[in-house]
């Protein structure tokens, strides 16, 4: 169990680390997607209250990868009640994320085009992961000093 | 200041959170977000939604877990100020945001709308001072 306690560490350090790049990739993704042309035909306020969600979610996330990072011992060992109910809260939140992956984008943003069908499975793979993670993190175990 | 004071404040501000959830919940009526949306290709449409419903979980997830942990966050341990210390920066941030980037003017048509404005704002100032006091516990400046 110990072991396996360690290895969740490792995990988690390593979903902080890739939820810094999910956090930097999304405020770029207007550009990158090119979206400035649709955006500007919202009004301005909208178009404000767009990018301001873009810099939240990513600094959500950047306070998520960061706390992980930090604490990822006390969150796989689940040493408070605090570490575990934070990991259920971020599992929870890339759990949601995994389910609307699926059922909310509509699948023909993806299918029939390779490079879009790599990019909705990676991302659907990798957000599960981060989920697996951070709930196996929440829950308590046996063996564990929890 | 005495912890159960702190407990208290923390205790106030996992509720104002909800108070904000509200307000957000009624802002796509308000600014007819829906009709805008509209002329949006599908997908950006729907990120759109998707970004507006998780900023909403995480108000609810950082409210929730201020009210239910305001003993633990108050109490200086490590997790708990770095914790805190995020949501002061978060907080900050977000009261930045609504003193210079935001032009909410011309949908400040009611008085109701004018006074939900200005106690929004008044949120956003008390949050960050807050959890600043939190994340700082023991500290001697």
């Amino acid at each position: 169990m110990r072991l396996l306690t360690d290895h969740l560490a490792f995990g988690l350090q390593f979903v902080a680390a890739a939820q810094l790049g999910i956090a930097l990739l999304n405020l770029f993704v207007p550009r990158i997607l090119h979206w400035k042309e649709d955006l500007t035909r919202l009004p301005l306020l909208l178009r404000e209250v767009f990018q301001v969600h873009v810099w939240f979610i990513s600094m959500t996330l950047v306070i998520f990868a960061v706390m992980t990072w930090r604490f990822a011992g006390e969150m796989a060992f689940g040493t408070n009640e605090v570490s575990r109910w934070l990991a259920a809260g971020i599992g929870l939140f890339w759990a949601l994320r995994t389910v609307l992956q699926v059922t909310y984008y509509s699948s023909s943003h993806w299918r029939g085009r390779p490079g879009r069908t790599l990019a909705h499975i990676t991302l659907l793979l990798l957000y599960g992961g981060f989920a697996c993670c951070y709930l196996w993190a929440a829950f308590p175990r046996t063996g564990g000093a929890a | 200041m005495l912890t159960t004071h702190l407990v208290t404040l923390l205790q106030v501000a996992g509720l104002l959170h909800l108070g904000l959830v509200w307000a957000g919940a009624s802002m796509p009526r308000a600014v007819n977000l829906g009709a805008h949306l509209a002329t949006l290709p599908e997908f950006i449409r729907r990120l759109v939604w998707v970004y507006y419903t998780f900023i909403g979980f995480c108000l609810i997830g950082f409210g929730s877990f201020t009210f239910f942990f305001a003993d633990t966050l108050a109490s200086g341990v490590p997790l708990a100020r770095a914790v805190c210390g995020f949501l002061c920066g978060f907080w900050t941030i977000r009261f930045l945001v609504a003193a210079f980037v935001f032009d909410l003017r011309p949908y400040l048509t009611t008085p109701w709308r004018r006074a939900g404005y200005h106690t929004m704002n008044m949120v956003f100032a008390l949050l960050p001072l807050i959890y600043a006091a939190a994340a700082l516990k023991g500290v001697h400046l």
